[in-house]
Protein backbone atom coordinates (compact mmCIF):
# COMPACT_ATOMS: atom_id res chain seq x y z
CA UNK A 1 0.00 0.00 0.00
CA UNK A 2 3.14 2.27 0.68
CA UNK A 3 4.45 1.85 -2.43
CA UNK A 4 1.41 2.62 -3.88
CA UNK A 5 1.17 6.04 -2.29
CA UNK A 6 4.98 6.64 -3.15
CA UNK A 7 3.91 6.00 -6.57
CA UNK A 8 0.79 8.46 -6.74
CA UNK A 9 2.94 11.13 -4.81
CA UNK A 10 5.36 10.51 -8.37
CA UNK A 11 2.89 11.29 -10.92
CA UNK A 12 2.03 14.25 -12.98
CA UNK A 13 -1.06 14.65 -12.01
CA UNK A 14 -0.14 14.47 -8.41
CA UNK A 15 2.39 17.65 -8.66
CA UNK A 16 0.51 19.99 -10.94
CA UNK A 17 0.49 23.96 -10.19
CA UNK A 18 -1.41 26.00 -12.24
CA UNK A 19 1.68 26.99 -13.73
CA UNK A 20 2.51 23.53 -15.00
CA UNK A 21 -0.50 23.99 -17.40
CA UNK A 22 0.32 27.28 -18.83
CA UNK A 23 3.65 26.38 -19.69
CA UNK A 24 1.95 23.59 -21.40
CA UNK A 25 -0.31 24.99 -22.99
CA UNK A 26 2.27 27.69 -24.39
CA UNK A 27 4.43 24.28 -25.22
CA UNK A 28 1.15 23.50 -27.58
CA UNK A 29 1.06 26.57 -29.29
CA UNK A 30 4.20 27.17 -30.63
CA UNK A 31 3.63 23.83 -31.99
CA UNK A 32 0.28 25.13 -33.36
CA UNK A 33 1.89 28.29 -34.82
CA UNK A 34 4.93 26.13 -36.08
CA UNK A 35 2.75 23.63 -37.94
CA UNK A 36 -0.70 25.22 -38.77
CA UNK A 37 1.45 28.63 -39.41
CA UNK A 38 4.63 27.93 -40.33
CA UNK A 39 6.23 30.36 -38.78
CA UNK A 40 9.97 29.28 -38.09
CA UNK A 41 9.06 25.50 -37.59
CA UNK A 42 12.75 24.48 -37.36
CA UNK A 43 12.52 26.12 -34.01
CA UNK A 44 9.60 26.09 -32.61
CA UNK A 45 8.73 23.05 -32.83
CA UNK A 46 11.86 21.70 -30.68
CA UNK A 47 11.04 24.62 -28.03
CA UNK A 48 7.77 23.77 -28.21
CA UNK A 49 7.89 20.36 -27.25
CA UNK A 50 10.71 20.83 -24.63
CA UNK A 51 8.60 23.15 -22.91
CA UNK A 52 6.31 20.15 -22.58
CA UNK A 53 9.15 18.13 -21.70
CA UNK A 54 10.47 20.85 -19.10
CA UNK A 55 6.45 21.13 -17.41
CA UNK A 56 5.74 17.51 -16.65
CA UNK A 57 5.28 17.84 -13.32
CA UNK A 58 7.67 14.88 -10.88
CA UNK A 59 8.55 15.29 -7.22
CA UNK A 60 11.57 16.59 -7.59
CA UNK A 61 14.97 16.90 -5.63
CA UNK A 62 14.94 13.00 -4.66
CA UNK A 63 17.92 12.18 -6.41
CA UNK A 64 16.10 10.93 -9.63
CA UNK A 65 18.06 13.27 -11.54
CA UNK A 66 15.16 13.67 -14.01
CA UNK A 67 14.83 17.59 -14.19
CA UNK A 68 17.00 19.84 -16.79
CA UNK A 69 17.88 21.59 -13.46
CA UNK A 70 19.26 18.83 -11.31
CA UNK A 71 22.24 18.04 -11.45
CA UNK A 72 23.65 15.12 -13.20
CA UNK A 73 20.21 14.56 -15.71
CA UNK A 74 20.46 13.85 -19.60
CA UNK A 75 18.36 16.93 -19.90
CA UNK A 76 20.87 18.66 -17.95
CA UNK A 77 23.89 17.57 -19.46
CA UNK A 78 22.50 18.55 -22.59
CA UNK A 79 21.68 22.06 -20.90
CA UNK A 80 25.16 22.33 -20.55
CA UNK A 81 25.84 23.36 -24.19
CA UNK A 82 23.52 26.14 -23.54
CA UNK A 83 24.52 27.57 -20.33
CA UNK A 84 28.42 26.96 -21.41
CA UNK A 85 27.95 28.62 -24.50
CA UNK A 86 28.44 26.00 -26.65
CA UNK A 87 25.86 25.73 -29.19
CA UNK A 88 25.54 29.11 -30.43
CA UNK A 89 29.60 29.44 -31.89
CA UNK A 90 28.50 26.25 -33.48
CA UNK A 91 24.97 27.11 -34.97
CA UNK A 92 27.14 30.41 -36.25
CA UNK A 93 29.59 27.56 -37.99
CA UNK A 94 26.25 26.15 -40.02
CA UNK A 95 25.23 30.00 -40.54
CA UNK A 96 28.45 30.87 -42.05
CA UNK A 97 28.61 28.05 -44.30
CA UNK A 98 25.53 28.47 -45.49
CA UNK A 99 25.75 32.21 -46.18
CA UNK A 100 26.81 34.13 -49.40
CA UNK A 101 27.82 37.62 -48.71
CA UNK A 102 27.42 38.14 -52.50
CA UNK A 103 25.10 40.74 -52.12
CA UNK A 104 26.96 42.57 -48.92
CA UNK A 105 30.07 42.66 -50.74
CA UNK A 106 28.35 43.85 -54.01
CA UNK A 107 27.08 47.06 -52.20
CA UNK A 108 28.93 47.38 -49.16
CA UNK A 109 27.60 50.34 -48.31
CA UNK A 110 24.68 48.39 -46.76
CA UNK A 111 26.91 47.74 -44.05
CA UNK A 112 25.78 50.31 -42.40
CA UNK A 113 22.23 49.41 -42.44
CA UNK A 114 23.23 46.22 -40.43
CA UNK A 115 25.08 48.80 -37.75
CA UNK A 116 21.68 50.62 -37.61
CA UNK A 117 19.66 47.46 -36.53
CA UNK A 118 21.48 47.67 -33.44
CA UNK A 119 20.40 51.04 -31.89
CA UNK A 120 17.30 48.99 -30.41
CA UNK A 121 19.61 46.75 -27.96
CA UNK A 122 21.30 49.92 -26.58
CA UNK A 123 18.24 51.56 -26.30
CA UNK A 124 16.43 48.31 -24.69
CA UNK A 125 19.80 48.60 -22.55
CA UNK A 126 18.55 51.78 -21.03
CA UNK A 127 14.70 50.71 -20.64
CA UNK A 128 16.00 47.40 -18.65
CA UNK A 129 17.76 49.94 -16.32
CA UNK A 130 15.13 52.01 -16.22
CA UNK A 131 13.07 49.38 -14.71
CA UNK A 132 15.08 48.30 -12.02
CA UNK A 133 17.51 45.48 -13.92
CA UNK A 134 20.73 44.78 -13.30
CA UNK A 135 23.16 46.14 -16.32
CA UNK A 136 24.39 42.62 -16.57
CA UNK A 137 20.49 41.66 -17.00
CA UNK A 138 19.70 44.93 -18.95
CA UNK A 139 22.45 43.74 -21.33
CA UNK A 140 21.41 40.50 -21.92
CA UNK A 141 17.47 41.69 -22.64
CA UNK A 142 18.96 44.36 -24.90
CA UNK A 143 20.13 41.90 -26.99
CA UNK A 144 16.71 40.44 -27.84
CA UNK A 145 16.51 43.63 -30.40
CA UNK A 146 19.56 42.12 -32.10
CA UNK A 147 17.16 39.37 -33.45
CA UNK A 148 19.36 36.82 -33.30
CA UNK A 149 18.30 33.73 -31.21
CA UNK A 150 22.39 32.11 -30.73
CA UNK A 151 23.52 35.37 -30.12
CA UNK A 152 21.14 36.18 -27.08
CA UNK A 153 21.43 32.71 -25.56
CA UNK A 154 24.98 33.42 -25.64
CA UNK A 155 25.26 36.57 -24.15
CA UNK A 156 22.52 35.51 -21.47
CA UNK A 157 24.53 32.64 -21.01
CA UNK A 158 27.51 34.92 -19.68
CA UNK A 159 25.65 37.88 -18.26
CA UNK A 160 22.48 36.57 -16.97
CA UNK A 161 22.22 32.33 -16.96
CA UNK A 162 19.02 32.90 -14.44
CA UNK A 163 17.45 34.92 -17.75
CA UNK A 164 18.62 32.33 -20.53
CA UNK A 165 14.80 30.93 -20.76
CA UNK A 166 13.26 33.85 -20.64
CA UNK A 167 15.91 35.93 -23.21
CA UNK A 168 15.56 32.49 -25.88
CA UNK A 169 11.89 32.20 -25.70
CA UNK A 170 11.41 35.71 -26.51
CA UNK A 171 14.08 36.40 -29.02
CA UNK A 172 13.16 33.18 -30.87
CA UNK A 173 9.15 34.13 -30.79
CA UNK A 174 10.01 37.20 -32.04
CA UNK A 175 11.92 36.11 -35.22
CA UNK A 176 9.32 34.01 -35.80
CA UNK A 177 6.77 36.64 -35.79
CA UNK A 178 9.01 39.37 -38.13
CA UNK A 179 6.43 38.75 -40.85
CA UNK A 180 3.78 40.64 -38.19
CA UNK A 181 6.30 42.65 -36.44
CA UNK A 182 8.22 44.49 -38.66
CA UNK A 183 5.65 45.51 -41.80
CA UNK A 184 3.30 48.56 -40.20
CA UNK A 185 6.67 49.87 -38.50
CA UNK A 186 8.01 49.53 -42.39
CA UNK A 187 4.80 51.57 -43.58
CA UNK A 188 4.77 53.92 -40.97
CA UNK A 189 8.02 55.52 -41.64
CA UNK A 190 8.45 55.16 -45.18
CA UNK A 191 6.10 56.85 -47.85
CA UNK A 192 5.19 55.33 -51.14
CA UNK A 193 7.33 56.94 -53.49
CA UNK A 194 10.28 55.57 -51.03
CA UNK A 195 8.64 51.81 -50.78
CA UNK A 196 8.99 52.11 -54.85
CA UNK A 197 12.86 53.05 -55.33
CA UNK A 198 14.29 50.76 -57.80
CA UNK A 199 17.82 49.67 -56.88
CA UNK A 200 21.09 49.47 -59.06
CA UNK A 201 21.34 45.86 -59.68
CA UNK A 202 23.99 43.87 -58.11
CA UNK A 203 27.69 43.79 -59.63
CA UNK A 204 29.06 40.38 -59.97
CA UNK A 205 31.70 39.84 -57.28
CA UNK A 206 34.52 38.14 -57.82
CA UNK A 207 35.88 34.82 -56.55
CA UNK A 208 38.91 36.28 -54.30
CA UNK A 209 36.15 39.25 -52.60
CA UNK A 210 34.47 36.09 -51.55
CA UNK A 211 37.61 34.46 -50.50
CA UNK A 212 39.08 37.30 -48.65
CA UNK A 213 35.64 38.82 -46.94
CA UNK A 214 35.66 36.24 -44.70
CA UNK A 215 39.46 36.06 -43.27
CA UNK A 216 39.87 39.98 -43.65
CA UNK A 217 36.20 40.61 -42.08
CA UNK A 218 36.79 38.43 -39.08
CA UNK A 219 40.19 39.82 -38.01
CA UNK A 220 38.67 43.71 -38.63
CA UNK A 221 35.88 42.74 -36.10
CA UNK A 222 37.41 40.43 -33.86
CA UNK A 223 40.55 43.17 -33.27
CA UNK A 224 37.73 45.66 -32.54
CA UNK A 225 35.55 43.43 -30.07
CA UNK A 226 37.41 40.34 -29.27
CA UNK A 227 34.22 39.53 -27.36
CA UNK A 228 32.38 37.78 -30.38
CA UNK A 229 35.63 36.00 -31.26
CA UNK A 230 33.09 32.76 -30.64
CA UNK A 231 30.75 34.14 -32.70
CA UNK A 232 32.57 35.99 -35.60
CA UNK A 233 35.41 33.25 -35.53
CA UNK A 234 33.09 30.09 -36.54
CA UNK A 235 30.48 32.41 -38.87
CA UNK A 236 33.40 33.31 -41.44
CA UNK A 237 35.24 30.29 -40.63
CA UNK A 238 32.46 28.45 -41.93
CA UNK A 239 32.26 30.76 -44.63
CA UNK A 240 35.84 30.14 -45.78
CA UNK A 241 34.47 26.55 -45.42
CA UNK A 242 31.93 26.96 -48.21
CA UNK A 243 33.57 29.42 -50.56
CA UNK A 244 36.92 28.01 -50.20
CA UNK A 245 36.15 25.45 -53.10
CA UNK A 246 38.10 22.89 -51.72
CA UNK A 247 36.63 21.93 -48.34
CA UNK A 248 33.02 21.06 -49.44
CA UNK A 249 32.85 18.08 -47.33
CA UNK A 250 33.10 19.93 -44.33
CA UNK A 251 31.07 23.01 -45.24
CA UNK A 252 28.52 20.36 -46.15
CA UNK A 253 28.57 18.71 -42.96
CA UNK A 254 28.69 22.43 -41.03
CA UNK A 255 25.26 23.61 -43.12
CA UNK A 256 23.13 20.56 -42.95
CA UNK A 257 24.17 17.53 -40.29
CA UNK A 258 25.80 19.84 -37.66
CA UNK A 259 23.67 22.77 -37.67
CA UNK A 260 20.67 20.36 -37.90
CA UNK A 261 21.56 18.03 -34.76
CA UNK A 262 22.99 21.81 -32.76
CA UNK A 263 19.86 22.91 -33.67
CA UNK A 264 17.46 20.21 -31.96
CA UNK A 265 19.67 20.21 -29.05
CA UNK A 266 19.81 23.79 -28.63
CA UNK A 267 15.86 23.82 -29.54
CA UNK A 268 14.94 21.07 -26.76
CA UNK A 269 16.93 22.28 -24.33
CA UNK A 270 16.16 26.04 -24.56
CA UNK A 271 12.32 24.97 -24.35
CA UNK A 272 13.06 22.47 -21.27
CA UNK A 273 14.46 25.19 -19.36
CA UNK A 274 11.23 27.16 -19.17
CA UNK A 275 9.99 25.24 -15.83
CA UNK A 276 6.60 26.66 -14.57
CA UNK A 277 8.47 26.91 -11.00
CA UNK A 278 11.54 29.19 -12.22
CA UNK A 279 9.94 30.63 -15.43
CA UNK A 280 6.75 31.89 -14.89
CA UNK A 281 7.88 35.34 -12.55
CA UNK A 282 6.49 39.26 -13.68
CA UNK A 283 10.47 39.50 -14.13
CA UNK A 284 9.47 37.52 -17.54
CA UNK A 285 6.99 39.24 -18.66
CA UNK A 286 9.09 42.35 -18.21
CA UNK A 287 11.54 40.56 -20.66
CA UNK A 288 8.92 39.65 -23.19
CA UNK A 289 7.62 43.43 -23.42
CA UNK A 290 11.19 44.70 -23.54
CA UNK A 291 12.19 42.41 -26.40
CA UNK A 292 9.14 43.46 -28.12
CA UNK A 293 10.62 47.20 -27.66
CA UNK A 294 13.61 45.67 -28.68
CA UNK A 295 12.56 44.65 -31.72
CA UNK A 296 10.90 47.89 -32.77
CA UNK A 297 13.18 50.43 -32.36
CA UNK A 298 15.94 47.82 -33.92
CA UNK A 299 13.62 47.71 -37.51
CA UNK A 300 12.68 51.87 -36.88
CA UNK A 301 16.24 52.28 -36.40
CA UNK A 302 17.15 50.16 -39.77
CA UNK A 303 14.47 51.89 -41.83
CA UNK A 304 15.04 55.65 -40.43
CA UNK A 305 18.96 55.18 -41.49
CA UNK A 306 18.31 54.02 -45.35
CA UNK A 307 16.51 57.29 -45.17
CA UNK A 308 19.28 59.17 -43.74
CA UNK A 309 21.53 57.59 -46.54
CA UNK A 310 19.61 58.48 -48.98
CA UNK A 311 20.10 62.01 -48.47
CA UNK A 312 23.49 61.71 -49.50
CA UNK A 313 23.44 59.47 -52.37
CA UNK A 314 23.17 60.32 -55.65
CA UNK A 315 19.69 59.66 -57.08
CA UNK A 316 20.15 57.01 -59.56
CA UNK A 317 21.62 55.04 -56.39
CA UNK A 318 19.36 55.53 -53.83
CA UNK A 319 18.31 52.69 -51.08
CA UNK A 320 14.75 51.54 -50.83
CA UNK A 321 14.48 52.09 -47.06
CA UNK A 322 12.44 49.08 -46.88
CA UNK A 323 15.40 47.07 -47.13
CA UNK A 324 16.62 48.93 -43.50
CA UNK A 325 14.12 47.17 -41.49
CA UNK A 326 16.37 43.88 -42.44
CA UNK A 327 18.89 45.29 -40.63
CA UNK A 328 18.23 43.24 -37.74
CA UNK A 329 19.23 39.72 -38.30
CA UNK A 330 16.70 37.33 -38.54
CA UNK A 331 18.09 35.69 -41.36
CA UNK A 332 16.51 35.53 -44.29
CA UNK A 333 12.99 36.50 -42.96
CA UNK A 334 13.13 40.16 -42.32
CA UNK A 335 14.94 40.21 -46.12
CA UNK A 336 11.96 38.10 -47.04
CA UNK A 337 9.25 40.77 -45.28
CA UNK A 338 11.42 43.50 -46.95
CA UNK A 339 10.54 41.92 -50.70
CA UNK A 340 7.65 41.41 -49.44
CA UNK A 341 6.14 44.84 -48.54
CA UNK A 342 7.99 46.32 -51.09
CA UNK A 343 6.52 43.56 -53.83
CA UNK A 344 2.73 45.31 -52.05
CA UNK A 345 3.63 48.11 -53.78
CA UNK A 346 4.79 47.44 -57.14
CA UNK A 347 5.36 43.50 -58.21
CA UNK A 348 8.61 44.21 -60.39
CA UNK A 349 10.57 45.26 -57.81
CA UNK A 350 12.70 42.72 -56.25
CA UNK A 351 14.11 43.89 -53.44
CA UNK A 352 15.53 40.28 -51.90
CA UNK A 353 19.06 40.12 -52.77
CA UNK A 354 19.47 43.77 -51.86
CA UNK A 355 17.83 43.03 -48.66
CA UNK A 356 20.23 40.32 -47.89
CA UNK A 357 22.67 42.88 -47.50
CA UNK A 358 21.64 44.68 -44.37
CA UNK A 359 20.67 41.16 -43.04
CA UNK A 360 23.62 39.48 -43.43
CA UNK A 361 25.65 42.61 -41.73
CA UNK A 362 22.85 42.54 -38.94
CA UNK A 363 24.63 39.42 -38.41
CA UNK A 364 27.90 40.66 -38.03
CA UNK A 365 26.33 43.71 -36.05
CA UNK A 366 24.73 41.84 -33.64
CA UNK A 367 27.91 39.49 -32.87
CA UNK A 368 29.97 42.54 -32.14
CA UNK A 369 27.31 44.13 -29.91
CA UNK A 370 27.10 40.95 -27.99
CA UNK A 371 30.82 41.38 -27.74
CA UNK A 372 30.84 44.89 -26.63
CA UNK A 373 28.28 44.15 -23.78
CA UNK A 374 30.76 40.70 -22.69
CA UNK A 375 33.62 43.13 -22.45
CA UNK A 376 31.92 46.22 -20.30
CA UNK A 377 29.39 44.15 -18.51
CA UNK A 378 31.55 40.95 -17.61
CA UNK A 379 33.45 43.46 -15.52
CA UNK A 380 31.58 44.94 -12.04
CA UNK A 381 30.27 48.33 -12.44
CA UNK A 382 29.04 50.60 -10.18
CA UNK A 383 25.88 52.06 -11.68
CA UNK B 1 22.00 55.52 -14.95
CA UNK B 2 24.45 58.04 -16.32
CA UNK B 3 26.92 55.21 -17.19
CA UNK B 4 24.10 53.12 -18.49
CA UNK B 5 23.61 56.06 -21.20
CA UNK B 6 27.70 55.97 -21.49
CA UNK B 7 27.59 52.10 -22.37
CA UNK B 8 24.95 52.77 -24.97
CA UNK B 9 26.66 55.75 -26.75
CA UNK B 10 29.68 53.86 -26.63
CA UNK B 11 28.48 50.28 -27.73
CA UNK B 12 26.51 52.11 -30.66
CA UNK B 13 29.47 53.78 -31.89
CA UNK B 14 31.99 51.27 -31.59
CA UNK B 15 29.19 48.80 -33.55
CA UNK B 16 29.14 51.55 -36.14
CA UNK B 17 33.11 51.81 -36.56
CA UNK B 18 33.88 48.37 -36.51
CA UNK B 19 31.14 48.06 -39.94
CA UNK B 20 31.98 51.31 -41.01
CA UNK B 21 35.54 50.01 -41.07
CA UNK B 22 34.80 46.90 -42.85
CA UNK B 23 32.82 48.95 -44.97
CA UNK B 24 36.19 51.10 -46.04
CA UNK B 25 38.43 47.17 -46.30
CA UNK B 26 35.68 46.19 -48.30
CA UNK B 27 36.15 49.27 -50.52
CA UNK B 28 39.42 49.36 -50.94
CA UNK B 29 39.83 45.65 -51.66
CA UNK B 30 37.51 46.47 -54.43
CA UNK B 31 39.76 48.85 -55.97
CA UNK B 32 42.69 46.61 -55.63
CA UNK B 33 41.22 43.83 -57.12
CA UNK B 34 39.68 45.64 -60.14
CA UNK B 35 43.14 47.62 -60.79
CA UNK B 36 44.88 44.21 -60.48
CA UNK B 37 41.89 42.92 -63.23
CA UNK B 38 41.34 45.65 -65.15
CA UNK B 39 44.20 48.11 -64.63
CA UNK B 40 46.23 47.55 -67.51
CA UNK B 41 43.22 47.08 -70.18
CA UNK B 42 41.48 50.64 -68.50
CA UNK B 43 45.14 52.53 -69.42
CA UNK B 44 45.53 51.22 -72.68
CA UNK B 45 41.94 51.41 -74.27
CA UNK B 46 40.82 54.46 -71.83
CA UNK B 47 37.93 52.10 -70.30
CA UNK B 48 35.44 53.34 -67.83
CA UNK B 49 34.42 51.11 -64.33
CA UNK B 50 30.85 51.41 -66.51
CA UNK B 51 31.91 49.88 -69.53
CA UNK B 52 33.45 47.02 -67.57
CA UNK B 53 30.48 46.20 -65.54
CA UNK B 54 27.41 44.27 -67.06
CA UNK B 55 23.59 45.10 -66.25
CA UNK B 56 21.53 42.87 -64.73
CA UNK B 57 19.40 42.51 -67.55
CA UNK B 58 22.45 41.75 -69.79
CA UNK B 59 23.36 39.04 -67.66
CA UNK B 60 19.78 37.88 -67.39
CA UNK B 61 19.42 37.84 -71.31
CA UNK B 62 22.29 35.51 -71.45
CA UNK B 63 21.23 33.07 -68.44
CA UNK B 64 17.68 32.74 -70.42
CA UNK B 65 19.33 32.22 -73.93
CA UNK B 66 21.86 29.41 -72.25
CA UNK B 67 18.93 28.15 -70.63
CA UNK B 68 16.98 27.85 -73.74
CA UNK B 69 19.80 26.45 -75.82
CA UNK B 70 20.47 23.61 -73.26
CA UNK B 71 16.91 22.37 -73.52
CA UNK B 72 17.64 22.24 -77.32
CA UNK B 73 20.20 20.15 -77.07
CA UNK B 74 17.39 16.89 -76.79
CA UNK B 75 19.58 15.00 -79.43
CA UNK B 76 22.82 15.07 -77.47
CA UNK B 77 21.06 14.00 -74.05
CA UNK B 78 21.38 10.23 -74.64
CA UNK B 79 24.63 8.67 -76.87
CA UNK B 80 23.93 5.09 -76.07
CA UNK B 81 21.65 3.21 -78.11
CA UNK B 82 18.89 1.49 -76.02
CA UNK B 83 18.07 -2.16 -77.72
CA UNK B 84 15.44 -4.33 -75.25
CA UNK B 85 16.19 -7.62 -75.11
CA UNK B 86 13.12 -9.15 -75.42
CA UNK B 87 11.87 -12.83 -74.46
CA UNK B 88 9.88 -14.65 -77.59
CA UNK B 89 9.69 -18.55 -76.61
CA UNK B 90 8.82 -18.89 -80.01
CA UNK B 91 9.29 -17.42 -83.78
CA UNK B 92 8.99 -18.92 -86.86
CA UNK B 93 12.22 -16.83 -88.64
CA UNK B 94 14.40 -18.72 -86.53
CA UNK B 95 12.09 -22.15 -86.29
CA UNK B 96 13.85 -24.90 -86.47
CA UNK B 97 11.19 -27.12 -87.05
CA UNK B 98 10.90 -25.51 -90.63
CA UNK B 99 14.43 -24.77 -90.92
CA UNK B 100 15.64 -28.78 -90.16
CA UNK B 101 13.02 -31.13 -90.18
CA UNK B 102 10.74 -29.63 -92.87
CA UNK B 103 13.64 -28.97 -95.99
CA UNK B 104 12.00 -26.96 -98.96
CA UNK B 105 11.38 -28.76 -101.83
Amino acid sequence: MEGLFRFIHFTGFYNMTPGHIIMIMVGLFFIYLAIKKEYEPLLLIPIGFGILIGNIPFWENIGLQLGIYEQGSVMNYLYMGVVKGIYPPLIFLGIGAMTDFSALLSNPKLLLLGAAAQVGIFVTLLGALALGFNPQEAGAIGIIGGADGPTAIFLASKLAPNLIGAIAIAAYSYMALVPLIQPPIMKLLTTKKERLIRMKPSRSVSRTEKLLFPVFAFLITAFISPGSIPLLGMLFFGNLLKESGVTDRLGNTARNALIDIVTILLGVTVGASTQATTFLKPQSVLIFVLGALSFMIATASGVLFAKLMNLFLRSDNKINPLIGAAGVSAVPDSARVAQLVGAKEDSTNFLLMHAMGPNVAGVIGSAVAAGILMSILMKTIAF
Amino acid sequence: MEQGITIAVLGVSIVFASLAGLYLCVKIFVRIIEFMKFGNVRKSENVTQADMMISGEVVAAITLALQLSREELHDMEKTILTMQRITRPYSPWSSKVYGIRKPAR
